[in-house]
């Protein structure tokens, strides 16, 4: 069986940076959703389900560290493959990221190439008898 | 406590650093590193409330701390102290 298309999902509140990401993940024929609001990415992640989660860190609305603090507590070691997007690159901030449950830290400005590999990486995410814990 | 808008969008993050590590002293820099850039001055206007109402402390120019008050704001039960037991 062919392997399915991967579904990332972006959240990021510059808007064509989204756009940007959308174009640069569709052109390797994978399934994009995306949101500038942070206070979305729950629903959307629970209704879309994705294999992998691009977060800013810093939108206006909820922090990518509270979005992915949300999700870790949704969906625990089975939460899909978060990926944080952030101008900060110091030991302090990929610490942060890192405890906050998210497996990469991509530090603007981010290499196309690099972040389209690093993404076309993650495995096919088994969202089937997953249930999303109550809250 | 009234806090503004912006206050409590701050004490938010600091709950997420928080909620990542369970101490009060924290960076500075990873408190920052959620704000973004444009609304950079709002959300530090917003700091400088929480340290107003004494939620927080500044321990030096990179570190700050949150307060019992400041526990008590982010929802952390603090322990009360027993009470020593009273000899006959």
């Amino acid at each position: 069986m062919a392997a399915r298309p991967l579904r990332v999902f972006i959240a990021d509140d510059n808007r064509d940076m989204v756009m940007l990401l959308g174009i640069l993940f569709r052109s390797e024929g994978m399934v994009v959703r995306s949101t500038t609001r942070g206070t979305e990415v729950r629903s959307a992640v629970a209704e879309f389900r994705p294999d992998a989660v691009l977060l800013d860190i810093a939108m206006p609305d909820r922090s990518g560290l509270e979005v992915a603090l949300e999700l870790i507590r949704d969906y625990g070691e089975r939460c899909p493959v978060l990926i944080a997007i952030t101008a900060h690159s110091s030991d302090v901030a990929r610490r942060l990221t890192a405890k906050s449950g998210f497996r990469h830290h991509v530090a603007k400005p981010y290499d196309p190439d690099a972040l389209l590999k690093l993404v076309a990486s993650v495995e096919p995410h088994d969202w089937r008898s997953l249930s999303i814990r109550s809250t | 406590m009234d806090l503004t808008p912006g206050e409590k969008t701050v004490l938010r993050q600091i709950r997420a650093l928080y909620a990542t590590e369970a101490r009060r002293e924290h960076q500075l820099k990873a408190l920052m590193m959620q704000w973004p850039p444009i609304h950079h001055e709002t959300y530090k206007r917003a700091y400088g409330g929480l340290l107003a109402k004494l939620l927080i402390q500044g321990v030096d120019a990179q570190v700050f701390r949150l307060t019992e008050a400041g526990l008590g704001a982010i929802g952390v039960a603090i322990p009360k102290p027993r009470p020593l037991p009273v000899k006959a």
